[in-house]
């Protein structure tokens, strides 16, 4: 699978990304309502969200599930569990058919120790999630 | 000679003492050698403005110690702080490797030291040197799980003292000293500013507390606040 081309996005990272990385990804479609992971789960890799949107859940204690947030085409989801070893902090289920690339954590982390490079493109991912996620505190937070 | 504000200064990264506890610091000898050609050490007051929402972004700076807030506007010039930075923090990281304007502004809350590094330095930094990059990913991804929890906060709480009873448990959990009168958590914030960390009004935070209080949920002598019956908040929260 070949990434495409966008703005702000893996598509939008440098060709040899693609190259280095398209060629380990894993195909697969998503369903509208399948879960592609769920809250306090180990990571078992990363999805590259070629085509499609994921609600991102959130649960209370108390079993009430919010989506607060959305993953759109373009985006890494699982990343920044897999650089911090961490369960994953939230659910994502496929609002629509999605298309999306995964790959395994031992091999992503095997892709990014023979390819520094990379590093490069796995920050500017995480730094894009984190203003995502200002971005919501500002309309949650009513500021 | 006493150093300014009382801040124990540490101007060589190679020698820091508590260099091996924080996650972007705790990289091999060359890798800190290199750090230390690019950055440059200030000490700040508290009240210190790093940087502002919507400037283009000059570096990133290392809060070696003190605390700093970082806060976002609305359009309507409302408030929200994003998160209380502590020690060890990497601060503007995320748009200086965007090269896209701070998306918060930063202000120091203590007296601080700050180490500074200019953009196209630290881009040559993280470029030469691939650890550099791994604690740079680990020291931002902490940061996201961060933001998600409080967007958790933000989205699931039921009601603002829910919101503040968690904020307080947490600031227990991360700087909370137990004492004979229960945990006892120096609070550096205004009412007006615990208010802009939970999405409301200083009123509220204000009532709310004294509701706390009669309670004897809490007790608060000037800047120290003790939470002396922890059960009772930790029921309030259910996120």
């Amino acid at each position: 699978m070949t990434a495409q081309t966008g703005a702000g996005t893996f598509q939008n990272a440098m060709p040899f990304v693609a190259d280095v990385l398209g060629p380990l990804e894993r195909p697969s479609k998503i369903g509208a309502g399948d879960v592609l992971f769920r809250e306090g789960e180990d990571p078992r890799g990363v999805y590259f969200v070629h085509d499609g949107r994921f609600d991102l859940v959130f649960s209370s204690r108390g079993g009430d599930a919010k989506p607060l947030r959305t993953a759109d085409t373009g985006q890494i989801l699982g990343l920044s569990c897999i650089v911090s070893n961490r369960p994953h902090d939230c659910s994502a289920t496929a609002k629509s058919e999605a298309t999306v690339g995964f790959i395994p954590k031992d091999e992503f982390q095997k892709v990014l120790d023979a390819n520094p490079q990379l590093w490069m493109t796995v920050l500017q991912m995480i730094s894009s999630d984190i203003g995502a996620c200002w971005d919501c505190m500002r309309s949650l937070g009513k500021c | 000679m006493p150093s300014p504000y009382n801040l124990e200064v540490e101007y060589n990264c190679s020698e820091c003492r508590v260099r091996a506890e924080r996650l972007f610091c705790n990289m091999t000898v060359p890798t800190v050698g290199a750090l230390d050609t690019v950055k440059f050490t200030g000490l700040y007051p508290k009240g210190s403005l790093l940087f502002v929402e919507g400037e283009e972004p000059r570096g990133v700076f290392i809060l070696c110690s003190g605390r700093a807030k970082l806060t976002t506007s609305s359009t309507e010039g409302k408030t929200l702080i994003v998160k209380i930075a502590e020690p060890g923090e990497v601060l503007g990281a995320s748009a200086t490797i965007l090269n896209k304007p701070y998306e918060v502004s930063a202000e120091t809350i203590e007296p601080s030291q700050l180490n500074f590094i200019k953009r196209e330095d630290f881009m040559k930094f993280l470029g030469g040197h691939p650890e550099a990059c791994m604690h740079t990913a680990q020291q931002l991804s902490e940061k996201y799980h961060s933001a998600q929890r409080e967007i958790r906060s933000l989205g699931l709480s039921q009601t603002t003292s829910e919101k503040l009873a968690r904020l307080l448990l947490d600031w227990s959990v991360k700087s909370g000293e137990t004492t004979t009168k229960g945990v006892r958590i120096k609070v550096l914030l205004t009412h007006e500013e615990i208010a802009q960390m939970i999405g409301t009004t200083r009123e509220t935070v204000t009532r709310l507390l004294s509701d706390f209080k009669r309670r004897k949920m809490i007790d608060v002598k000037g800047s120290s606040l003790f939470i002396t019956n922890k059960s009772g908040l930790e029921n309030m929260v259910s996120v």
